[in-house]
């Protein structure tokens, strides 16, 4: 119950972090860069089918906090958390050393993919019945800021989310014991 | 001999099993659980929203001040002439005041109304969409209420709250998709309704075709209704064109502020 409580608190700082955080200072980005950042990192602490168990009431708790509706996000992330898990065999037997790094283009490059199926989605659509021309499409210069600190973002919140699975397995032991 | 797993115990039909859930739940959405708990959770957690907020302003205002330095003369030069040019303006403005205060005496009529504002400062935004709403640190405590108006700086209208809660509120913006307001042209008094196109632009829409309506002219809140005040400025119209049934002239609006970049709105609360 305990662990409950703390996942549960770690998942709301989490979606809190995105909300009040990186959305007003990622303003123009029109994706959760930072929660697939997370997704990712929790695929490759835990191995897939344990990440889902905390990709899912992450995004559950995202959807709800934002729209009070479960949206596409969740099945985008469950999707990209499966291919980060395809991928990552690869990615650190191929590139040993630079993994982290490497992971870290591929969580950006989830958020940018996000960010064009939403870009194509509303410019379909918005392109049927209108003709204004809203900026969908952020600056090279936005591009690049944004990669930078996804990365160093990234790296801190491997670490992050590695100390609190030490300490969610650490307290799980020590209950497992008392029940002895 | 080669151990070979079954599909059930493959990633795969777990990925699987996840998405059909997800599914499930996307065309069912089980509301009747997440909008008891995203009221508990806007209640408990503004103050956190208000902490992250205000660090990411200070942050990206400090990046902005940085990356800015170069023009900041420029800058500077252009802001000295436009103060000079309002300043001008203010003056003439300032006598038309007087003399519609004179007729409005002598025509029994009464004063314009002055609003009853609240000060609040954004603690959220649309992540994953389009900017589709903007949470603010004030809520039923502070007298905030469902339908009032928020504008900016300079009675520029933002949109109108649609969900209150004790310590916050959530305000939907003129873009949003579910926005309607009742507008008019300044000058022209070309009447139509203004909507919000899918969270990424305003549509002045159904204005008659014996009006005039012209790139450059300015749209301000009608009043019809009641709900809005008269005269809150919502943008500047930018191209004009006919419905697509052709009944109608429609026209793109430009807003005169970011809403994504806001971080202090007012909320009226003296319109009902």
């Amino acid at each position: 119950m305990k662990i409950f409580f703390l996942r549960t608190l770690f998942l709301l700082f989490l979606v809190f972090l995105q909300i009040s955080f990186f959305d007003i200072l990622f303003s123009w980005f029109r994706a959760p860069l930072f929660l697939l950042g997370v997704v990712v990192i929790f695929t490759l602490v835990r191995g897939f089918p344990s990440a889902l168990f905390m990709t899912i009431p992450l995004t559950l708790l995202f959807d709800t906090i934002s729209l009070g509706a479960v949206t596409w996000f969740s099945l985008y992330a469950v999707i990209f958390s499966y291919g980060t898990s395809f991928l990552s065999r690869r990615l650190l037997i191929e590139h040993r050393g630079m993994g982290l790094g490497l992971y870290a283009l591929v969580a950006y490059g989830g958020a940018f993919l996000y960010q064009a199926l939403f870009s194509f989605i509303m410019y379909t659509y918005f392109a049927k019945s209108s003709f204004a021309s809203p900026e969908l499409i952020p600056s090279v210069e936005s591009l690049i800021f944004s990669l930078v600190v996804e990365s160093l973002l990234f790296v801190l919140m491997y670490f992050v989310v590695s100390r609190a699975e030490e300490y969610f397995s650490h307290i799980n032991q020590q209950q497992f014991r008392s029940v002895r | 001999m080669t151990l070979r797993r079954k599909f059930t115990q493959t990633k795969l039909f777990r990925a699987l099993i996840a998405a059909a859930f997800l599914l499930f739940c996307i065309i069912f959405q089980p509301r009747f659980i997440m909008e008891p708990l995203r009221a508990v959770l806007a209640t408990v957690s503004w103050p956190i929203h208000g902490v992250f907020s205000s660090l990411a302003f200070e942050i990206r205002d400090g990046v902005h001040f940085l990356s800015s330095i170069g023009e900041l003369k420029r800058e500077n030069e252009r802001l000295h002439q436009e103060t000079v040019r309002l300043m001008a303006e203010n003056t003439k403005w300032q006598a038309v005041a007087s003399e519609n205060e004179e007729l409005r005496q002598e025509l029994a009529l009464l004063p314009r109304e002055t609003f009853d504002l609240k000060a609040a400062q954004v603690i959220g935004r649309d992540a994953a969409g389009a900017g589709n709403w903007l949470t603010v640190d004030q809520g039923t405590r502070q007298g905030i209420k469902r339908g009032m108006p928020a504008i900016a700086y300079g009675s520029v209208l933002i949109g109108r709250v649609t969900e209150v809660f004790p310590e916050s509120a959530r305000i939907m913006p003129l873009t949003h998709p579910d926005s309607v307001v009742s507008g008019v042209t300044v000058p022209g008094q070309a009447q139509g309704i203004v909507k919000g196109e899918y969270g990424l632009g305003i549509l002045f829409d159904m204005v008659l075709q014996d009006t005039t309506l012209q790139s450059s002219d300015r749209l301000v809140t009608s009043g019809l209704g009641g709900e809005l005040p008269q005269d809150l400025f919502i943008g500047t119209l930018q191209a004009v064109r006919l419905s697509p049934d052709h009944l109608y002239q429609q026209a793109s609006v430009i807003p005169p502020v970011d809403f994504s970049s806001l971080r202090y709105v007012f909320i009226i609360k003296n319109t009902q």
